[in-house]
């Protein structure tokens, strides 16, 4: 059986879309999650928050999302650590994209917030199956 | 003493018959040798054209001369050989071999050349003995013929007596001769012609019955010797008109003339006295009355006297000749009267003719249809200024003034060129009918000439130009379309080179005319365009199809441009491609106006979907009772809010994918699918949709293997459209009926509703962008008018069809069709 999943680290850098990822992730999911505006940001806190699964928007200022996920795949212990785009831009070679980068899965924007939760829970469910 | 007057005009008048009829016995002479020689070049002429003249030629051609008929006198029109020594015993073998086992060349003996008659035409009688002779072996005949091959001229021989006097009465003789020369053979100079010598072609005459048919059954009114060189010696008399057994001239003629006939390098000596006859005509007083009534007496004058004065049957006898020739000759010139009024009269052309002043003299059928009158109400009556327009024909005149030639502004202006020229002179004018309207002609106006070269009458040929000139203006303002046309046009002829660029080609290319002209369009190309575009294009043409495509090509300058073109070939009469004709449209600025829309619509969809994600993500959570109760009040308000939140998101969403449809990329990730997994997939996804609507989905039946290439995500997209659709316009409570079937390699899935249907006439557009049957819709029915139409663009870039039947309030089937992939 697999580990349950509980702590959550979100890139995002639109502070709106943060707030309603968190209400959604914590309040409906019950997760713990620990939200950052940057990759910069991201790759700095996520060795000491110890992120199980790492939700990465791909559009953002200084960094993208493909970019930072190369970079924190370098980081020890992060080798294996599920991460999931949300991006809008899913066309079928987008997707292929983004699973050849290492992505084990893509949340298509705009995101509805009631069943956000029990999407990321499928697909961590997907990874330890 | 007015007798003696009459007497002094009755002898000078009787010395004017008297020469009259020297020159009539002269000039017959003189004629009938130049009609011989024409006979003898015309033989040569054959020669000429033909590498050999066999001897049944030269029979067809003597024969068709008709010589006993026509030229009276002659005896034979034959062909001599010129044979060398060595030629000589192969020539009389061949001669031999040819049907005549006794031929030889006549007189034997040894000469340094000879020569041997092997023609002679009519072959009869006293001419097959001259077959073979040798006439070169004979002094007189000899000097004939050298002269004759020196020059290459005709010339006569003097006196002989002919081979063919072997019996009767011998009559002096003398023979013509004209030198042939060996095909290819140069002759310009004496020792050239004597070398390139064939032979000659002659004519033996016996003088006495040459003069008989020269003279015919005319009246001698003069009698005349005729004598061999320039002196009247008894040796060299040829001829005597008188007795010819004593061939004496009686004494005593009153009057007495010697002249002089040269002729072909020879010369003959005529001695002409009056006769008795002709000196009785001059005795009696009417004679003289009538010889007195001109100086210039006719020959049929004449003819008169003589039938009062000499012996009657004679006269008669002359006069019946002379009517008969009358009548021959009026019937010929009757029956080409006929013709030509016949042409005339049949002709389309307008032919007029006027005499000198312009007075209409003829004014043929087609005239009269075009013009509206009747010849008879113009003939010796007006002159065409009654058709023309007198503006034109002062512009007309002003314009031959300031050419050189001053004309008065009459019928002049049409005549005054005509005048100057041996052809005709044309111009076009505008002719007005007796009812006033008017239309316009080419008119050649050509002076006619009587026999001695002086204008006697115009002659106008004009042709009706209004088809013409209409479709010249018709053309000129197709020409001046074309020309000013926003779009470049270019012609090509079958080889495919450039015969016509209009100025928007210049234009565009920034070639100029003579860089182009003659050229093949292909210096256009950039290379950027794949061979399989020009291979696809020439197919099209060269099937008789117009292609349409776009094709990147380069400027002079080197810039690349867009062009839209559509190319067509165009046939001739034969069906043959006579050109090629293609209209292109430089797009280069609208495709980058297109893609700026495109990516500007992309922009801003796409900016749009961060605070749409905001505003849904918030509502969602506010009435998911994230943020805990609402008011009463509060709670349909925010249900407002986040149901339009949803529809601006679908919006948003559509227009994306039909920027990427539009745009070429919308991706596709084609794979096989089983067909039933993925329908009953969007069945489950649109359920909780078409409840809102009271309405269910019903799946009719199962295919349960069928497997079709699509992409998986798109083809959903599409079963959600249709059964969104269907669920919408259902009426409450109904039933959306799913069916799937196989139609041959196919397989079709109808989704089926009993709603309102889709009226008549919105069936046209229904796939269109923002169409929907009732603008009222996207506020009832929610949708944003592009579903549709991106459905339709989705199934056809899947390879499938899209269509749909309704029957209004009864029965509504939206159908979507694909191909079955093959299984495993």
């Amino acid at each position: 059986m697999a580990e349950r999943l509980t702590r959550i680290l979100y890139v995002e850098d639109e502070p709106d879309i943060q707030a309603i990822a968190r209400l959604a992730l914590e309040t409906l999911g019950g997760f713990t999650v620990e939200i950052c505006s940057s990759g910069g940001e991201a790759l700095v806190r996520a060795p000491d928050f110890k992120p199980q699964l790492i939700l990465l928007d791909v559009m953002m200022p200084g960094m993208d999302g493909p970019t930072t996920l190369a970079k924190l795949r370098e980081i020890p212990g992060f080798a294996a650590t599920p991460i999931v785009f949300m991006t809008a831009k899913v066309q079928p070679s987008e997707v292929a994209g983004y699973k050849a980068s290492g992505a084990v899965d893509v949340i298509p924007k705009p995101f509805d917030p009631m069943t956000l939760s029990s999407q990321v829970q499928t697909i961590w469910e997907h990874c330890h199956g | 003493m007015a007798w003696n007057a009459l007497r002094t005009q009755s002898e000078s008048n009787a010395q004017q018959q008297f020469e009259l009829h020297i020159r009539d016995v002269i000039d017959s002479i003189e004629d009938r040798l130049r009609q011989h020689e024409q006979i003898l070049l015309g033989g040569a002429g054959l020669f000429d054209a033909s590498s050999s003249v066999d001897r049944a030629e030269w029979r067809a051609y003597i024969d068709r001369l008709n010589l006993k008929e026509n030229y009276p006198g002659i005896e034979g029109v034959g062909f001599s050989r010129i044979i060398k020594p060595a030629d000589l015993q192969a020539h009389i073998l061949a001669m031999r071999k040819e049907g005549y086992p006794n031929y030889a060349v006549r007189p034997s003996g040894e000469r340094p050349v000879y020569t041997s008659i092997i023609y002679l035409e009519p072959f009869t009688g006293r001419n097959l003995v001259a077959f073979g002779y040798d006439m070169m072996s004979e002094v007189t005949r000899a000097k004939a013929m050298r002269v004759a091959a020196a020059t290459g001229k005709t010339a006569i021989s003097a006196k002989v007596k002919l081979v063919q006097e072997t019996h009767g009465k011998a009559q002096a003789g003398f023979l013509m001769y004209v030198p042939v020369y060996r095909r290819g053979q140069p002759a310009s100079t004496p020792d050239e012609r004597w070398t390139a010598l064939e032979g000659f072609i002659f004519s033996p005459y016996r003088v006495d019955d040459l003069m008989a048919g020269i003279l015919g059954i005319r009246v001698p009114m003069v009698d005349f010797a005729i004598f061999d060189g320039e002196n009247e010696t008894e040796d060299g008399r040829m001829f005597s008109s008188t007795d010819a057994s004593t061939g004496s001239i009686r004494g005593g003629p009153k009057m007495t003339s010697l002249r002089t006939i040269s002729a072909y390098g020879h010369t003959w000596s005529v001695r002409l006295q009056s006769t008795p006859k002709f000196e009785a005509g001059f005795q009696s007083p009417l004679n003289v009355a009538i010889l007195a009534l001109g100086g210039g007496i006719s020959a049929l004058l004449f003819l008169l006297t003589s039938f009062l004065i000499s012996r009657r049957e004679q006269a008669e006898q002359m006069a019946e000749q002379m009517t008969r020739d009358i009548r021959t000759n009026q019937e010929k010139l009757r029956q080409s009267e006929a013709r030509i009024h016949a042409i005339v009269e049949g002709a389309e052309h307008l032919i007029i003719t006027t005499d000198t002043d312009g007075l209409i003299q003829s004014f043929n059928r087609s005239a009269e249809n075009h013009l509206g009158y009747l010849a008879g109400e113009l003939v010796g009556k007006l002159t065409p200024a009654a058709f023309h327009d007198s503006v034109e024909v002062e512009r007309r005149a002003r314009e031959l003034f300031a050419a050189g030639t001053p004309v008065e502004p009459g019928f002049e202006v049409f005549a005054a060129r005509a005048r100057q020229l041996f052809g005709g002179d044309t111009h076009e004018w505008t002719y007005i009918r007796k009812d006033g309207s008017r239309f316009p002609v080419s008119l050649t106006i050509t002076a006619l000439r009587d026999g001695q070269g002086e204008i006697n009458a115009f002659l106008g040929i004009a042709t009706d130009i209004t088809e013409r000139k209409h479709a010249e203006a018709e053309l000129r303002k197709l020409s001046l379309a074309i020309e000013q046309s926003p779009v470049s046009v270019m012609i090509a002829n079958a080889k495919g080179n450039i015969e016509y660029v209009n100025t928007k080609f210049f234009e565009v290319t920034g070639y100029t005319p003579h860089e182009v002209m003659g050229r093949n369009p292909r210096m256009l190309q950039s290379g950027l365009t794949p061979g399989e575009v020009y291979q696809s294009m020439w197919e099209t043409i060269l099937s008789g199809r117009e292609w349409r495509g776009m094709l990147q090509n380069r400027k002079k300058n080197g810039d690349l441009f867009w062009e839209e073109i559509y190319i067509s070939a165009i046939l001739d009469g034969n069906g043959k491609i006579a050109n090629f004709v293609a209209v292109k449209e430089d797009i280069t600025e609208r495709l980058k106006v297109e893609r700026m829309k495109r990516e500007f619509i992309s922009t801003v969809s796409h900016e749009l979907r961060t605070p749409l994600t905001s505003i849904r993500g918030s509502l969602a959570l506010i009435v998911g009772g994230v943020a805990g109760d609402l008011p009463a009040a509060a709670k349909p308000l925010v249900d407002i809010a986040h149901r339009n939140s949803e529809r601006l998101i679908l919006l948003v969403n559509d227009i994306l994918d039909m920027e990427k449809i539009e745009a070429g990329k919308m991706e596709f990730d084609i794979r096989p699918a089983g067909l039933m997994d993925l329908l009953k997939q969007a069945l489950e996804a649109n359920r909780a949709y078409a409840e809102q609507f009271n309405v269910g989905y019903e799946l009719e039946n199962e295919l349960p293997d069928a497997m079709v290439n699509v992409d998986a995500n798109r083809l959903l997209q599409v079963f959600a459209n249709l059964l969104s659709n269907a669920a919408k316009f259902s009426f409450t409570g109904g039933t959306v009926r799913i069916g799937v079937e196989r139609i041959g390699q196919r397989i079709r899935v109808a989704v089926k509703d009993n709603g309102p249907g889709i009226p008549e006439e919105f069936r046209d557009r229904i796939f269109e962008k923002f169409a929907q049957a009732d603008s009222s819709d996207t506020r009832k029915k929610g949708g944003t008018g592009l579903g549709l139409s991106i459905t339709k663009a989705i199934v056809e870039q899947m390879g499938g069809s899209i269509g749909f039947d309704s029957q209004p309030n009864v029965l509504t089937t939206f159908y979507v069709e694909f191909p079955e992939a093959p299984k495993g």
